[in-house]
Formats: structure tokens, C-alpha cells, sequence
């Protein structure tokens, strides 16, 4: 679990969609698992088990919850048509074991644009995890989140640790990353200003060198 | 994913069948817009009924009705799922002469009427094309871009044929000429089963195709759409020649069935097949929108447009019912919108 901290502008949203194939990195090479990867895509990307949960949550409000889990990467029979029934289907179960969704107003059929900020964060995270990823990356996950569903949310992401899968995890609040981040990676101005392993490092001197880099530019 | 999924789903459905009861409530909730539609739909055929019945009550004028309004139905269906992508395409009139050029390119010289419609479905695709390669490629907006290449397509086909009419009385034995606006089962003109397949087929391409998916997921939130890997540009080119190849294809409706091209052809196109699309309850600002709707509200619009004439009114008035029901129709999707919100 790698939090990512750095101050507006540090380049931390460039970054993660550069590892997700949105954007194309203008320099630099890309290593996954040890292999160079040219010019990643997005499917690309997907393929390779990188999982993303974007700040922006990446929903279609209008659609339905079943049309949002698989949005772009349709389920479809062998002949090439949309399995829908098959989707209904998983998102039903989705909904009960991951989302705890119990209200019977919600059902695969409900549009996006009548759930909670909460709710909505729910659908997106249980997107990425429903595809077998091998590396989710949480992009400001907490925003717009009530002090209930940030908890909930961060119960979340260390259960992604337990479950034996990496994590990139990014967040403007540093007591949220602080707290479930194995190790921590300071950004600023597109460069990396620094790297500490949260076991070695407390969450006052953490501040104290992110107020630094801010201000002066350098850790120290 | 693997077949134990489809497996287990498929168990699931055999071991506990969902046993819920059939909810009206919820039944006409969800269909509210269709089953509205048809509702008016028989109320205005009613009304006709009784404001003209020596008109309604005899067959002619169903003839005429099913052999019109597929003209611009079958443009509403593509342009329908343009809508729902969020882009428009205002240029479909002048794609219905253009395609009409390219047949009588190929008819004259060689009387082949089968050849001529595969010329006159090239010059839809091209044209489609054209209008997507300037919003895709270009990135100019498509209101802004279908509006030039309305004019710069009516204007081409006018400086290709001079500005000539030409007649189209020898495909009559042709077996495409049957094919196509020949009388079938029933006597139902074969317009309308070509629009009835064509809905069909939009119907499947927009409910049953990742592609279809994602030109709701595009109209819906272009920036969800390609985070999560849709090819956005691929998508759009595909709509703009599907619409393209519908209007060079009523084109060739309209021309054969009057056994002449006008090189005016598709003017007064335009506001039916707008009207068809909104009147079914499609969103101006895309992400919704359906193909019965859109079948259904052309079906109106031709039954309106019948009705005008027979109980004497004159064709003017067509122009402002038309535009009436544009703005009414948007306008309520706008409130319903805001209240569901």
C-alpha cells in the first residue's frame, strides 16, 4: 500500500493516469511488473489489472447501476451481443455481498444519479474490485465523502491489503494516508521530493517535511 | 470470465426463479413515456376519425401515410442514437440528394438499378464521413459542422447536376424497385417494413452491442467513457456514417417512389425527423433516449402531418405544429428531468 501526498499541483492526478493509459507520459519509460510498457492504453491498462477509482468517479449518472459496473468492458455472449441478463445478474449479488446495498428502492436498474455521494464511491470501488485487479489505485477517494462513509472507505482500503493486493492510494488529507499506507511518496512539481516507510517515520515529522517541500521545494 | 459464473447464474435462475408478482406500478412507471405515446397516438387518430371521416375511414390515406413517414423514420432511428451520443447531425436533407446524385451518376449510363443504390449508399457513407471526420478529427463541434456541410452537400449535388431533376421511370420493372417500394404483405407498402427492419436493428445495435452501450455512456459523460477505455472517437465516426447511410437510403425511397429526383429532395425533412426523435423522449443533452420512442413519435408526426390536410387546414400549418411539439417535448424533458433530480 503506497500513499501518494503532495500539494495541489504536485502532479499526482498526471501521474495515476498516466498509469491508467489515459494520458501519454511526454517523458520517462514505464515498468510494470518489470516489463517496459510503450504508449499504455486504457483497455491496456485494465488488462494488466490496474484498477483505478478516479477522484472524478468516472459514472455515468443517467445510466443504470448494472450499465456502470460494466461500463467498458461489457459482458457479451459468444456471438458477440451484450450478455445483459448475465449482468443484472452479478451486479444483483454484487450489490448485497460488496456494496451492502439492502434498501429495495436500489436495484440493478436504478440510475447513479439517485444514490449518495457515499453510495456512488461504493460503485466505483466495487467496480474495480469485481474485474480481479492486481493493483488499485484510489484517486482522492475520501472527496465528498460524509465522516461515516470516509470511515467506512478506509476500513475499505486496508481490506484491499489483506486481501493480498497492492494499492496506490492518494488523498489531499494526510491523516487518511498516513493511517493505512504502508509506504509514503512525496510528490512535488512533478518530481519525487521523497519516500518514507510509515513505520519509520511519525505523522508530525511526515507534516513538518511536506510544510517544507511546499514552501522551499527540498525535504530538508 | 470463466463458465462456472454462467454456470451458477444459470442454476440460480432454475432453483429460484424470481416469483415476483407482475407490478403494474412499477410497469407503468417505467414505460410511462412509450405508453404515453401510444395513448396520444390513438387519441389523435380518434380525433381525425371524427374531424374527417370520410377521409380516415377509407384505406388511401393509410396507404399514404405508411408509405411517407418511413421517409423520415428511417432517418430518426440513426439520428435518434446521434442524439444520445450528444453530437446532432443537421446535415441528413442534403446526404437524402446527395446519395440521389450518385444514382443517377450510375442509372444513366448504365440503367442498373442495383448498382445505382449501392452508389447512392457509398456517397451516404462518404458523407457521414465527412461530418464525422470534422467533429472527430477536427474537433469542430457538430451543430456548427453538419450546419456547413448541409449547405456545402445541397450545394455539390446542385453544381453536379446542374440543378437538373432527372426521372427514374425505367427502374420501375427493376425487381430493386419492388424491392424496396413495391407493395408487399397485405398491400402494406414495403416502406414501411423497411422501416419497421430498421428499427429492429437500432433497437439491437443500441440495446444488445457494446457499442450501443457506449453511445449512452458517451452522451451520459465523455470523460467517464474514456477513463474507463471506450474508443470516444470510434464511436462518434461510426454514428455520423449510420446516419449517412439511413439518409442516402431514404433518398432513394423518396425518389423511386415518385419515379423522379428533385434535386430539392430532403428540404422539409428536416423538422419531421427532428420532431420524431424529441416527440420519443429523447434528451437534447444526450445519455437517454429510446428507439420505440423515437419508431413511435414518427408514427405521430406522420399521422399529424396527414391530418393537417385532411380536415383542411392548410400545409402551413405543419411547419408550426412541428416546431410546437420540438419545444414542448424538450421543454418537458427538462422539467421531468429537474424534479427527478
Amino acid at each position: 500500500m503506497v500513499g501518494l501526498l503532495g500539494d495541489n499541483g504536485a502532479g499526482k492526478s498526471t501521474l495515476i493516469k498516466i498509469l491508467t493509459g489515459y494520458h501519454q507520459p511526454s517523458s520517462g519509460e514505464l515498468y510494470i511488473d518489470g516489463n517496459r510498457i510503450e504508449s499504455l492504453s486504457v483497455p491496456m491498462a485494465r488488462t494488466l489489472g490496474i484498477e483505478t477509482v478516479y477522484q472524478e468517479r468516472a459514472l455515468a449518472e443517467q445510466q443504470t447501476l448494472w450499465r456502470n459496473i460494466f461500463l467498458g468492458r461489457e459482458l457479451r455472449k459468444p456471438y458477440g451481443l451484450l450478455d445483459v441478463k448475465r449482468m443484472k445478474n452479478e451486479t444483483s449479488n454484487l450489490m448485497v455481498q460488496s456494496m451492502g446495498f439492502t434498501s429495495s428502492a436500489v436495484n440493478p436498474e436504478s440510475t447513479i444519479e439517485t444514490f449518495s455521494g457515499g453510495e456512488k464511491q461504493g460503485v466505483a470501488i466495487v467496480r474495480a474490485l469485481y474485474f480481479d485487479a492486481e493493483i488499485i489505485i484510489l484517486d482522492e477517494p475520501t472527496m465528498g465523502l460524509s465522516l461515516k462513509e470516509t470511515r467506512r472507505l478506509l476500513d475499505f482500503v486496508r481490506h484491499i491489503k489483506d486481501a493480498g493486493k497492492s494499492a496506490v492510494f492518494i488523498d489531499h488529507n494526510i491523516f487518511h494516508v498516513y493511517s493505512v499506507a504502508d509506504r509514503v511518496v512525496v510528490l512535488d512539481r512533478g518530481k519525487v521530493a521523497g519516500e518514507f516507510n510509515t513505520s519509520d517515520i511519525s505523522l508530525d515529522d511526515l507534516m513538518e517535511k511536506m510544510y517544507r517541500v511546499a514552501e522551499t521545494g527540498s525535504l530538508d | 470470465m470463466s463458465t462456472e459464473i454462467e454456470e451458477l447464474s444459470g442454476e440460480e435462475l432454475v432453483l429460484e426463479p424470481k416469483k415476483e408478482p407482475f407490478n403494474w406500478r412499477s410497469f407503468l412507471r417505467k414505460n410511462a413515456t412509450q405508453l404515453g405515446m401510444i395513448v396520444v397516438f390513438f387519441g389523435l387518430w380518434l380525433f381525425f376519425i371524427l374531424a374527417a371521416p370520410e377521409t380516415f375511414l377509407s384505406p388511401q390515406i393509410y396507404y399514404a401515410y405508411m408509405a411517407t413517414t418511413p421517409l423520415f423514420a428511417i432517418m430518426a432511428l440513426p439520428l435518434t442514437m446521434v442524439i444520445i451520443a450528444g453530437e446532432i447531425d443537421l446535415s441528413f436533407p442534403s446526404i437524402m440528394a446527395m446519395g440521389m446524385v450518385a444514382f443517377i451518376f450510375i442509372f444513366e449510363p448504365t440503367g442498373n438499378v442495383a448498382l445505382a443504390l449501392i452508389a447512392a449508399l457509398s456517397a451516404g457513407i462518404a458523407s457521414g464521413i465527412l461530418n464525422g471526420g470534422l467533429v472527430v478529427g477536427i474537433g469542430i463541434p457538430s451543430l456548427v459542422a453538419t450546419i456547413g456541410t448541409q449547405f456545402f452537400l445541397r450545394g455539390l449535388s446542385l453544381v453536379l447536376l446542374q440543378g437538373q431533376g432527372a426521372t427514374l421511370i425505367t427502374a420501375r420493372e427493376s425487381f430493386v424497385y419492388k424491392l424496396l417500394v413495391g407493395k408487399g404483405i397485405g398491400s402494406i407498402p414495403n416502406q414501411f417494413w423497411w422501416s419497421l427492419v430498421i428499427a429492429i436493428l437500432c433497437w439491437i445495435i443500441l440495446n444488445r452491442t457494446r457499442f450501443g452501450a457506449h453511445i449512452y455512456l458517451i452522451g451520459d459523460n465523455e470523460k467517464s467513457a474514456r477513463l474507463m477505455g471506450v474508443n470516444v472517437n470510434r464511436t462518434r465516426m461510426a454514428i455520423f456514417i449510420m446516419i449517412g447511410l439511413a439518409a442516402a437510403l431514404a433518398g432513394v425511397l423518396a425518389s423511386l417512389q415518385v419515379s423522379f429526383f428533385w434535386p430539392s429532395l430532403g428540404e422539409g425533412y428536416l423538422l419531421s425527423t427532428l420532431a420524431s426523435v424529441f416527440l420519443g423522449g429523447t434528451s437534447v443533452f444526450g445519455g437517454t433516449g429510446t428507439i420505440l420512442g423515437t419508431f413511435l413519435g414518427s408514427y405521430i408526426i406522420g399521422a399529424i402531418n396527414a391530418g393537417i390536410v385532411a380536415i383542411g387546414l392548410t400545409g402551413f400549418w405543419t411547419e408550426l405544429i412541428y416546431g410546437l411539439i420540438i419545444v414542448v417535448s424538450v421543454s418537458m424533458h427538462v422539467i421531468l428531468r429537474r424534479r427527478i433530480k
